[in-house]
């Protein structure tokens, strides 16, 4: 094929099968949640989410999830309605995959796909999961699915020699950039390393194997530093399209990879959490954010002097650092933070993991969770960190 | 379609089968549905599963290339700048661990082009995979993207490559269903696409 002229095979013109332009539904909107490991809470976050969106009136189905006998996982399961699994039978083993068909015959807004990497039972429609996925999109239904970063093609070499690890299953990375909106879910070596020894992520007779094969500090620590970059790559993308898309009009002026940090006044972490956003913007080259979010409760005259002397310390430090640092009054921090964000153009956010406890979080909601469930258009980083105060 | 086509066709889809019969009992053991298979046998099996994957891949390519037809493609707003940037971040980082550059001369502002994003996406990806491929360890591919009256052209300079290959071909299939064309002569590689 040395050379194939431009007017070669067929092609489309205005008048191309009119009928099938005019059937096709929009492409659904991808959500992608990506991972270092087993572990960190994507499924959960997921579910999550899921529940939020049926609050809201937003039909969403479970297409696909593997709560690997998690507890809390299948517990955010719940009353969601699950599509049933298609059972393959060869030889007197029944395999069970994800049912596409059924997906798109029950019509939902939103699906949630879990281990997007996953390849398929041999004989199904698509060899590989994503290719589902994108066959959902496709037909107009929106799909929020997750991926562990060492899944990522292009990382594939780098996870085999710095980890000795062969990853079989994975994406290709432009899977990735169709991705509208991309949460990286951060977690520290120790804190999973933590959750693996409680059972939470393994059948408790697998967790030795698994802490001194591929759950060591040194691995997990490696594959964080690669999502983080993923992440970092991934803002390269322009937000115009996403806003034009959602808006449904005329793109919003915006100005490009811009990152935020939320900043809480109760910041045990928040000097970890500063350093983090300020390697990322030195590596994206971006200007960058750190907004502080002053409630009622936390007025001059009624927040705590010690809290009020730490915030004046991590405002200062935030400075040095090179941020644009911003007070902003509000009663709802995740509604002003995102407000904020869309008025400057911010297509990255950084906060710090919730530590309130699950009573807390019942009564008083997390202020993350709204972040990452409405922030359409903008990539969250949701940053966990272990220890006193030290940074990851 | 030709009868040599559809018996091309028809070939390809009974391969596709008779792959499957030999992954699917691969894919058996290695979910572990016969108990946990040691690292010797996981390697064994799993180099087997891979190779009956990458046959099966390139069988469904050359179906997918048969049956390609302009009217299942997409005509939605494209912003090639947003396609480019991811390409050349993934490319980067693949070619990393060769010692390949990957560098990126991107005219902006790029023109808004309109076609089946998703495809085009992939079809790029697959010329540029092709092209860091060919590039010699330690060398230079070098990745531009222009605007002209007509067509915004992306090209690529680095290695030679084969552009019999499927899933070059294919890509290039995908870009002549836009209007566009797709040239490979010695170490260049180029996409012209309408604008």
């Amino acid at each position: 094929m040395g050379a194939s002229p431009p007017d070669d095979g067929p092609r489309l013109t205005p008048s191309s099968d009119f009928l099938t332009l005019v059937r096709q539904r929009e492409r659904g909107k991808l959500k992608l949640y990506i991972g270092s490991a087993a572990g960190v809470g994507k499924t959960y976050r997921m579910l999550g989410e899921a529940r939020e969106l049926r609050a809201r009136d937003v039909d969403v189905v479970i297409g696909f999830v593997e709560t690997h006998g998690r507890e809390e996982t299948s517990a955010q399961v719940g009353d969601l309605e699950v599509i049933p699994r298609r059972t393959i039978e060869y030889r007197g083993v029944a395999l069970e995959e994800m049912d596409p068909d059924a997906i798109v015959a029950r019509d939902p807004e939103v699906t949630i796909v879990d281990e997007l990497a996953h390849t398929n039972v041999p004989g199904s429609a698509r060899a590989k999961r994503w290719e589902d996925v994108i066959w959902l999109l496709d037909h107009g239904i929106s799909v929020i699915s997750a991926v562990n970063v060492q899944h990522l093609e292009s990382l594939n070499d780098v996870v085999a020699s710095t980890l000795g690890v062969l990853v079989r299953e994975t994406i290709p990375d432009w899977v990735l950039g169709l991705a509208d909106q991309v949460v990286n879910l951060d977690i520290s070596a120790q804190d999973l390393r933590q959750r693996l020894i409680e059972g939470k992520i393994y059948a408790r007779e697998k967790v030795p194997t698994a802490l001194s094969n591929f759950f060591t500090p040194e691995n997990l620590t490696t594959l964080r530093e690669l999502a983080l970059r993923e992440v970092a790559s991934s803002v390269d993308r322009s937000r115009e399209e996403i806003v034009r898309r959602e808006g449904g009009g005329p793109a919003a002026r915006k100005t490009v990879d811009r990152l935020l940090v939320a900043m809480s006044s109760n910041p045990p972490y928040t000097a970890a959490l500063l350093r983090r956003a300020s390697r990322i913007a030195g590596r994206l080259n971006s200007d960058w954010y750190c907004v502080y979010v002053q409630t009622p409760e936390e007025a001059a005259d009624r927040i705590d002097a010690t809290v009020q002397r730490k915030l004046v310390e991590n405002i200062q430090l935030a400075q040095t650092m090179g941020a644009e640092v911003m007070q902003i009054p509000g009663t709802d921090v995740a509604a002003a933070v995102l407000e904020f964000a869309r008025a400057r153009g911010v297509s990255l956010i950084l906060a710090g993991q919730s530590r309130r406890s699950w009573w807390q979080h019942v009564s008083r909601g997390s202020v993350v969770d709204r972040l990452v469930r409405n922030a359409a258009g903008i990539d969250v980083l949701v940053v966990s960190f272990t220890g006193s105060g030290s940074a990851p | 379609m030709s009868d040599i086509d559809a018996a091309l066709l028809r070939a390809i889809e009974r391969g596709v089968h008779d792959l499957d019969e030999v992954r699917l009992p691969l894919h058996i053991l290695l979910e572990n549905q016969f108990g946990d298979l040691n690292d010797n046998q996981v390697e064994l099996v799993g180099a087997a599963r891979d190779a009956a994957e990458t046959a099966a891949a390139r069988l469904r390519r050359a179906r997918d290339l048969l049956t390609l037809q302009p009217a299942q493609l997409r005509q939605e707003p494209i912003r090639p700048a947003d396609v480019l940037a991811s390409l050349v971040a993934s490319l980067q980082s693949r070619g990393a661990g060769r010692g390949v550059r990957v560098a990126a001369d991107i005219a902006a502002p790029l023109p808004a082009l309109r076609g089946d994003r998703i495809r085009l996406q992939e079809a790029l990806s697959l010329v540029g995979a092709a092209c860091l491929g060919a590039t010699p360890d330690g060398g230079t591919l070098s990745i531009g993207a222009a605007a002209g009256e007509k067509d915004l052209v992306v090209a690529f300079e680095g290695g030679a490559i084969d552009p019999t290959e499927i899933d070059t071909t294919w890509a290039a299939r995908v870009v002549q269903a836009h209007g566009g064309g797709f040239r490979a002569d010695g170490t260049r590689a180029e996409i012209r696409l309408p604008r």
